[in-house]
């Protein structure tokens, strides 16, 4: 980024791009391709997320339940066996998934949102302002997530909604901060000098110029926010201050086994196993995509 | 130095201060309040007028403060609502408890974390490197209580190896008993806080590496040990020594859902029954208690930093 | 009645609903702390007997206030009753008998002779006396309500050292159940104090009960040593310990590794242990609690509709998933317990499941097809349960459930209240040994009716006031089944089971049917549990 050379002109710059972008997608396609865990980490996460997506199409039925045949081991019949109330475990897992990855992705997108406002302000901005949000940006992220997130669960009613606010409202400093470095050096720039200059308020500049600019960075952050989300929404789960039943999450249900877990460890497993391969699939995509946004970087390299 | 610690203990105080504010009037706040907790719809008015004046509930809000500040300040934290029980007592016995299971598996994180990340990104993109960079990357997507469970099946249940309940057998409490129960939960933390830093420490090791302090260095023919040893060791370490400091807060809250899992006795427990049950007088003194020392981290960390970058001294800049 | 704080009410005592109390440094004055806490005691090889129990006792134990399980085990342990009054009858404590007036208001108690204080102090009628005063003068006593009256105070009167007199301001049927359960506190010690739950005297609680409380370690156990001068014998085990085991599933591992010598599970939980292979003893116990369902009658006005949601359940397939095995539970169908003297199936709605006739119900009160809330205590397995089953079986009536887990705090305040949003809950009771004991929960005005039917059934109210007046044992029973009638014809109040506890005992435990298992305590009489 910093390469760019300070003498080009906007319209030189505009042309560049595409080109730039042409070679970073082959950088990171050619980090993808070299990356075996990578692929296989991605194949897995794409079949649980489409699994998890045409759940209500599969004739499954996560709720109906069947006393006689609790707490089955896996077979035929029930390849996750069933649970404490004879409920078809494979069917509640991807329902469960269903939960974890809507609430991560919308937490993600709501984190996203006061991550680049408060970066970009910052950043374009500068002095005073620049100093109180990054200064709270600093408090916020030193305090302990699950103390401020519980705390604050206390005066949400419980409910899909507030946990997606919780954990949306309390992930958005990382995304700021690099928001904000990125923002410092696109209003370098000349193009956006000039349209400072112009009068252009700081809203349009943000908006034009400063986030199609940064949109490579705020990606790849999203990704690692994404899967920071899915692993605070299963711990309040697993707490039991995140997702109340009916609804469950692979959280919740890892919160039931603990009660079932001698005899019937797959209850504890499965969930969990699903947990770690989707949070290792999105990290992974995000070290990808770090190589897309910033060529310099060679896969997880940087943090 | 001392000039600079004192600047920015003074910047310190009244963040301090908004902190007790804004904890004492989110709680103020609350859907629910403590008189609700001690009544019975059955009292009379008397007998709740009297609960109210004895527990300071029917004094202005700002009267409530100073005294709540004011006994916070002589390190009095109130009572609970559920158990009447003075916090202070409780946290007495509590922290103590969760500092004996934080900072042995802290610190055996974190000296692991600077090994393996020194090693690792000093011989990046061997297999070795790959190997330990593999590790981090699963432990870092594998929920610590999971971990836990799983722990708990094979030791616990399937091997009947170690005990996964509390601190110490009742009767027993021999050293070797603590030791037992302190396993588990210590493996748990200690695998929790390795991937964080190790992977921060070995990407700093992987950025010192490739400045060009060291690529002028092996021109010159310097030994890599030598480099290692000498310039890119303290150019990491610095920044590591001040995540030592922002580590504070975790002495008291670094372990909730772990200490949870396995009961033991520390501030998590603690915590989790006092959300669940909206005792704000508990979950406010925790809050305050870990925003206190979100404060002092803080400062501890520019303090170190400032110690080991000469520069920051003169500038103050952060 | 009593102390009441949630869905969960006893006449005894207030029980948590999620069993999850938090801490509380009673003993915390006693100088220990972890820091310092040496790891050794009871090198003298004696008996110890170690019971899981799953919070801290709440409130600094004292015989006036403190209502919660594990303060009254505590208590139990230290300090003794004038007698105990349960299912099985009166088993004698401090008193060795009584008689009663012939107009049924004065019982005149004879206590035992020859009882000392822990500390040495004999134990007089003083100490009776100045422990009732001061529950009489306590409002948020536990047992206020018992001895206060809208027509006046019961009198406590010393006669001599060896006996004491209540009189009653009316005649009441259960008069020696009123005064049984409570606790004597030392007058000597307690002489005094002001607060009762701040106070010195209640970190070295000095009793004339079986043990002594030596040591409390908040968050982890409360340690007991044998009082070897208990008047009813010496006690067969020299150290108990209450240890605090507040998650199950540790608990559960806890007593099958042999690390507790008792525990108290639930079917399921035992269901998952190895119980054969641990030479464990599985002794279920009725603890004459009912489970029910409640129908907010503010939000649910039309009863038929109340009786068609009702018809839709099938309850033998709610309890046989919520408790697994019959011989954990006792299928209810009024309002009070099978155990109960009074108890009469027969002569009540049973609202045996009936899809049809909800459907019916629903279409002649023009509401086909209706949407409730039904809210349980969040953390609750067991209600969880009956509310996912209760889910299923309505839709098969065309009644949608949407089901909602609150915090039982919130949602006891809900309940006190007006019921707030919810169309339903569940609740459980563990009550007296008198039906009119349970007025408190069906009374039209009565502040626990969580089902808040207002005026519409005064039938209630009257049977109620008959019962409590009605001297003649015959007159007693039609009048108390005709009220179990009247309260199941509400279409309101759902009994769903009355669910045992199962104490699950080390094999080295015994004589327990000797210390008798009761509602709240456990054991009746630890001094005469024994181990091998």
């Amino acid at each position: 980024m910093a390469a760019t050379a300070p003498t080009a002109a906007p319209a030189a710059d505009a042309r560049r791009r595409p080109a730039r972008r042409h070679t970073r997608a082959q950088a990171a396609w050619s980090a993808f391709r070299h990356d075996k865990v990578a692929i296989v980490s991605l194949a897995l996460l794409a079949i649980v997320v489409v699994a998890c997506l045409i759940a209500p199409l599969l004739p499954l039925s996560p709720n109906a339940t069947d006393v006689a045949h609790r707490l089955a081991a896996p077979s035929a019949q029930h390849i996750f066996g069933t649970d404490q109330l004879g409920r078809d475990y494979f069917a509640r897992v991807l329902y469960g998934g269903r939960v974890s990855l809507l609430v991560g992705v919308l937490a993600m997108l709501t984190s996203l949102v006061i991550g680049i406002i408060v970066g970009t302000v910052a950043g374009l901005l500068g002095g005073i302002v620049d100093a109180i949000l990054m200064r709270i940006v600093d408090v916020l992220s030193s305090v302990p997530w699950l103390v401020l997130v519980t705390v604050v669960s206390i005066f949400l009613k419980p409910g899909l909604t507030s946990i997606i606010l919780v954990i949306g409202l309390f992930s958005w400093m990382e995304i700021a901060r690099l928001v904000r470095t990125e923002t410092q050096t696109i209003k370098e720039r000349d193009f956006v000098q000039y349209a400072q200059l112009c009068g252009v308020s700081p809203a349009r500049v943000i908006i034009r110029h400063i986030i199609p600019a940064a949109l490579p960075t705020i990606i790849t952050a999203s990704t690692t926010s994404l899967a920071s989300a899915i692993m605070t929404e299963s711990s309040l789960s697993f707490l039991g201050v995140g997702v109340q039943q009916p609804m469950s999450s692979w959280g919740s249900m890892l919160q039931d086994a603990q009660q079932y877990m001698q005899n019937d460890i797959y209850m504890a497993i499965i969930p969990g196993l699903l947990i770690v391969i989707v949070i290792f699939a999105f990290n992974k995509l995000g070290n990808i995509m770090r190589v897309f946004a910033d060529p310099q970087v060679m896969s997880g390299e940087r943090e | 130095m001392a000039k600079y610690i004192a600047r920015r203990l003074l910047i310190a105080i009244p963040l301090l201060l908004l902190i007790s504010i804004i904890v004492f009037l989110l709680m103020r706040a609350a859907p629910y309040d403590a008189i609700d907790a001690m009544t019975t719809p059955k009292m009379s008015e008397e007998t709740i007028a009297a609960i109210k004046a004895q527990y300071g509930y029917d004094q202005p809000v700002w009267v409530q403060y100073f005294a709540w500040l004011g006994g916070l300040l002589q390190g009095n934290f109130g009572y609970s609502i559920v158990t009447k029980s003075s916090i202070a007592e409780q946290l007495a016995v509590r922290i103590p408890n969760t500092i004996l299971l934080v900072l042995p598996s802290y610190l055996v994180a974190y000296v692991t974390a600077i090994v393996l990340g020194l090693v690792a990104g000093s011989h990046r993109g061997s297999r070795l490197d790959h190997v330990i960079d593999g590790i981090a990357s699963v432990l870092i997507a594998v929920p610590s209580f999971w971990l836990a469970m799983l722990l708990i099946f094979v030791f616990g249940y399937l091997l009947r190896a170690l005990p996964i309940v509390g601190m110490q057998t009742v009767g027993d409490g021999s050293f070797v008993d603590v030791l037992r129960h302190y396993i588990l939960p210590f493996v748990t933390l200690t695998i929790a806080f390795l991937p964080d830093n190790l992977r921060y420490v070995r990407s700093s090791t992987i950025t010192q590496i490739t400045q060009d302090y060291v690529m002028v260095q092996e021109a010159f023919g310097a030994k890599r040990a030598e480099i290692m040893f000498r310039h890119v060791c303290r150019n990491v370490l610095g920044p590591v020594l001040t995540r030592l400091g922002m580590a504070l807060p975790m002495l008291v809250t670094g372990a909730i859902i772990t200490e949870t899992i396995f009961s033991w006795p520390g501030v998590g427990p603690y915590f989790m029954t006092a959300i669940k049950g909206m005792d704000y007088p508990i979950v406010m003194a925790i809050l305050i208690l870990s925003s206190t020392l979100v404060i002092i981290g803080n400062l501890l960390a520019d303090v170190l930093n400032a110690l080991a970058d000469p520069r920051i001294r003169q500038g103050g800049a952060r | 009645m009593s102390t009441m704080l949630g869905s969960e009410f006893s006449r005894r005592s207030f029980i948590k609903g999620a069993g999850a109390t938090a801490a509380t440094a009673l003993l915390a004055a006693m100088g220990i702390s972890a820091t310092d806490a040496t790891f050794a005691f009871a090198g003298d090889g004696g008996k110890t007997f170690t019971y899981a129990i799953a919070g801290d006792p709440s409130v600094s134990p004292n015989v006036i206030t403190t209502g919660d399980r594990f303060g009254l085990m505590t208590l139990k342990l230290v300090y003794s009753p004038l007698w105990m009054y349960n299912a099985d009858g009166i088993n004698y404590f401090l008193a060795d008998s009584y008689d009663t007036s012939d107009d049924g208001k004065t019982l005149t108690v004879h206590l035992h002779e020859g009882v000392k204080w822990q500390d040495g102090e004999p134990f007089t009628a003083d100490d009776v006396v100045f422990t009732y005063e001061a529950i009489e003068s306590t409002e948020t006593a536990n047992q206020y309500s018992q001895l206060v009256y809208d027509q006046g105070k019961v009198e406590v009167k010393k006669v001599d050292d060896l006996t004491v007199t209540f009189t009653f301001p009316i005649a009441i049927a259960n008069a020696a159940e009123m005064i049984s359960q409570g606790f004597i506190m030392p007058k000597h010690l307690y002489e005094g104090v002001t607060d009762w739950e701040h106070n010195d005297v209640n970190n070295t609680p000095v009793g004339t009960g079986p043990y002594q409380l030596m040591e409390y370690q908040p968050g982890q156990y409360l340690r007991f040593e044998a009082n070897k001068d208990y008047f009813l014998g010496a006690p067969h085990i020299d150290q108990v310990v209450f240890q605090i085991v507040t998650n199950e599933n540790t608990g559960m591992q806890a007593i099958q590794a042999g690390e507790v010598n008792a525990w108290i599970g639930t079917p399921a939980e035992v269901q998952q242990m190895n119980i054969q292979g641990n030479g464990l003893t599985v002794t279920p116990y009725s603890e004459g609690r009912v489970a029910y369902l409640a129908i907010n009658c503010n939000r649910v006005t039309n009863e038929n509709v109340r009786k068609a949601i009702l018809y839709s359940f099938d309850k033998p397939a709610i309890c046989n998933a919520a408790l697994l095995d019959p011989q954990y539970y006792d299928v209810e169908y009024t309002f009070l317990p099978t155990i109960s003297e009074f108890y009469d199936a027969d002569a009540v709605e049973k609202y045996d499941r009936d899809v049809e006739k909800a459907k019916q119900l629903l279409a002649d009160a023009g509401q086909a097809n209706p949407t409730f809330t039904i809210a349980y205590d969040s953390g609750n397995t067991l209600t969880e349960t009956d509310a996912l089953m209760m889910k299923e079986q309505a839709a098969e009536a065309g009644i949608t459930l949407n089901i909602q887990a609150v915090d039982p705090t919130a949602l006891s305040n809900t309940m006190l209240d007006d019921g707030g949003d919810y169309d339903m809950y569940f609740g459980g009771y563990i009550m007296g040994i008198d039906p009119t004991t349970f007025a408190p929960l069906f009374e039209s005005d009565a502040n626990w009716n969580y089902m808040h039917w207002g005026d519409a059934y005064p039938e209630i109210d009257e049977l109620f006031a008959q019962g409590a007046s009605e001297l003649d044992p015959d007159k007693r029973k039609k009048i108390f089944s005709d009220l179990q009638a009247a309260v199941q014809n509400t279409g309101a109040f759902y009994p769903l089971y009355s669910n045992k506890r199962l104490l699950v005992t080390t094999s080295n435990v015994t004589n327990i049917q000797e210390a008798g298992l009761v509602p709240v305590y456990t054991f009746e009489d630890l001094s005469k549990l024994d181990m091998q």
